[in-house]
């Protein structure tokens, strides 16, 4: 074990930034990047055009107090603590505060860093609102509030109650909104006094719940996490070894499940059934739904491309969904249980088919209904019909995509 | 009577270079409880990897059901159950679901399903877990699973891996009170621990192995007889054949 905590906090991180670099020339390979590069040249054209003709009544205070807030409330922190450090590194619990010196100072550097940018993305916009601070006067008031929810975040995590946590949680993320929106309309030393009184207030909340000396759960915990998100994102792009993952209940459509007919043949559908549900593909797929469905709804309702922008957004979200429920097909390929079961082998490739493809179209057609509803009702019925029957049919081609994947992993 | 498990001359390992195990030959019978002993090391984990057919034999076969895994797979599989040492859970299922599952694996039917499942909830006190995650139980209830899947199974041959570990005193007793019932009615059980007054008290034939090989089987009394001490206990007895051979290395 390294003597020194820093050093060795410093060492993990390095590990684990040469463990990710495959992962991210495969990224870098994928395309993905220049679809960034794309999306971002459009949104910043379309924000452009947005500043030059911004509407009179638009909450720009309102909007930019509740994007910086919530920028300054988030406060992650990179640990690589794992749980076995519970043997190793309790001991020299007293000694922790030089290991985590090195995660707090990065962590501050990175969320400081983001929050900055989106102040200059938003600053010409604050211009506009007749706001008693200068922009570049703002920048040191912003830094000392990330400071302090950094501060308040630790002090959270080592709260021994989930409740009182979430509690102070709420508290800080209230307070900062108001503390941020004080800056952006009152003069600058009013707002300051009033920020001042917001963290003493929370830092005498703070003191009444029970503590632990230091959260070795909680940074476990979201140690995990963190791994668990990167390698999800890396997933998408590369062949990486699932770690474990908490598993979510979601009984709304775990249900299904239970009117999967009770026969050996239909073992493994039970199986991809749940995982796919209870897993993160499953939450990956109720995401792009809510998310796909606001997009072509709001692109649809924009009218723009002659009222086809909707039904271009439920395509691709429609595509991306398909994709993501084909990963299932990824799941328990090395589990153990294929050795001891006698799990019927010959169906395991069309069950993985079958729920992939079930829960495409139960993504398909929320997507086609959010952007084709609306058209429809506005009168646009070729794009109404295109959004819909374009989501549809994307369902049986991504299937037989997925069995000629399947069929040629299995022949190599 | 036919055996149900026949192990001919196996020698294997994960190195041909280096075979773990030299030649093992042994049988289990229908009905029959069997305990598998041995130091750490000694070869009892690969000698069950090789029945489970995790592992390819160098040499040697290995017949489960009167059938290798190579001549038929799945009748081989459907021939036993297996409660490994740690337990392997799908963390995304609960409790519940794992029973169907293994009920849809080994082709039982819904009813019977249904009634050997709450009967093991109730013996193994999980009522209350059912429909709790793999991932959010203790070890040994993790380990009650996967008990509870073998017997849900009920196949001709359990072959069990240190099944005592982490296991609360009921559901120990509950596990041997229910493989005794299991054998009465036919089933054979090949059972490796070092809790070797719980392996005397309850099984028929027991094989010694060290540093791979099957130094000693038998019954208490042939293995009593073996070792000219009358009336010892088996574990007077496996430290009679195992402390000799220690002393010989000098250690």
């Amino acid at each position: 074990m390294e003597p020194d905590l820093e050093m060795l906090r410093r060492r993990r991180a390095e590990a684990w930034r040469k463990a990710v670099a495959p992962y991210v020339r495969d990224l870098a390979r994928s395309g993905f990047p220049t679809f960034v590069v794309l999306a971002a040249l459009a949104a910043l054209s379309g924000y452009t055009a947005f500043l030059e003709t911004v509407p009179p009544d638009f909450p720009i205070t309102a909007v930019g107090a509740v994007v910086m807030a919530l920028l300054l409330v988030r406060s992650p922190l990179r640990t690589h603590l794992r749980p076995a450090d519970a043997v190793f590194l309790m001991p020299r619990e007293h000694e922790m505060e030089r290991y985590m010196k090195s995660a707090r100072r990065g962590g501050y550097i990175s969320g400081s860093a983001l929050m900055l940018a989106a102040w200059l993305i938003y600053a010409p916009l604050y211009g506009q609102s007749g706001a008693p601070t200068g922009t570049a006067a703002l920048v040191p008031a912003l830094l000392v509030l990330k400071a302090l929810n950094d501060a308040g975040a630790w002090r959270e995590r080592r709260m021994a109650r989930s409740a009182a946590r979430r509690l102070c949680r709420l508290l800080r993320a209230a307070l900062t909104l108001a503390a941020v929106y004080a800056l952006f309309t009152e003069p600058l030393p009013a707002a300051l006094g009033f920020a001042a009184a917001a963290a003493a207030l929370y830092a005498a909340v703070c003191r009444l719940p029970a503590r632990h000396r230091f959260p070795w759960q909680r940074l476990f915990d979201e140690e995990a996490r963190t791994r668990r998100r990167y390698e999800r994102f890396f997933r998408s792009f590369t062949d990486l070894p699932a770690e474990d993952e908490t598993p979510a209940r979601r009984p709304y459509a775990a249900w299904v499940a239970g009117l999967i007919r009770h026969s050996r043949e239909n073992t493994y559908l039970m199986l991809y059934t749940l995982t796919l549900i209870r897993t993160d593909i499953g939450g990956m797929l109720i995401r792009l739904i809510a998310v796909g469905a606001l997009a072509g709804a709001a692109a649809e309702a924009s009218g723009a491309l002659a009222g086809w922008a909707g039904a271009i957004a439920a395509w691709l979200f429609a595509l991306a969904a398909g994709m993501q429920a084909g990963t299932v097909r990824h799941a328990h390929r090395h589990a153990v249980w294929r050795h001891l079961y006698p799990l019927p082998e010959a169906g395991r490739q069309r069950a993985a088919v079958r729920v992939a493809a079930a829960a495409h179209f139960a993504c398909a057609v929320p997507l086609g209904l959010a952007a084709g509803l609306p058209a429809a009702l506005a009168g646009r019925y070729a794009p109404a019909a295109a959004a819909m029957a374009g989501c549809l049919v994307l369902v049986p081609a991504m299937a037989r995509r997925l069995r000629r994947h399947m069929d040629r992993e299995a022949a190599e | 009577m036919e055996p149900l498990v026949e192990v001919e001359e196996l020698s294997g390992g994960y190195s041909p270079r280096r075979p773990v195990l030299h030649g093992l030959s042994f049988s289990v019978a229908p009905g029959e409880m069997v305990g598998l002993l041995g130091l750490n090391g000694a070869g009892k984990s690969t000698t069950i990897r090789h029945l489970l057919g995790l592992m390819k034999p160098f040499a040697g076969s290995v017949r489960i059901g009167g059938v290798t895994l190579e001549e038929d797979a799945e009748r081989y599989r459907r021939s036993f159950a297996y409660v490994p040492e740690t337990p392997l859970l799908f963390d995304e299922l609960t409790v519940q679901e794992h029973l169907r599952l293994t009920a849809m694996a080994y082709g039982i039917d819904e009813s019977t399903y249904a009634g050997r499942a709450e009967r093991l909830l109730g013996e193994f006190r999980m009522t209350d877990k059912r429909s709790a995650f793999a991932a959010h139980l203790s070890k040994g209830m993790r380990q009650k699973v996967m008990i509870m899947n073998a017997l849900l199974a009920a196949p001709p041959l359990y072959v069990i891996d240190e099944p005592f570990l982490g296991l609360d005193p009921l559901a120990v007793r509950s596990l041997l009170e229910r493989l005794n019932e299991e054998k009465r009615s036919g089933s054979a059980i090949l059972m490796s621990s070092h809790i070797l007054s719980t392996l005397e008290a309850y099984c028929d034939r027991y094989l010694l192995l060290h540093d791979g090989r099957l130094i000693v089987s038998g019954t208490l009394e042939a293995l009593r007889e073996s070792a000219g001490m009358p009336g010892a206990t088996l574990e007077q007895l496996f430290f009679r054949f195992i402390v000799p051979e220690r002393d010989a290395y000098g250690t």
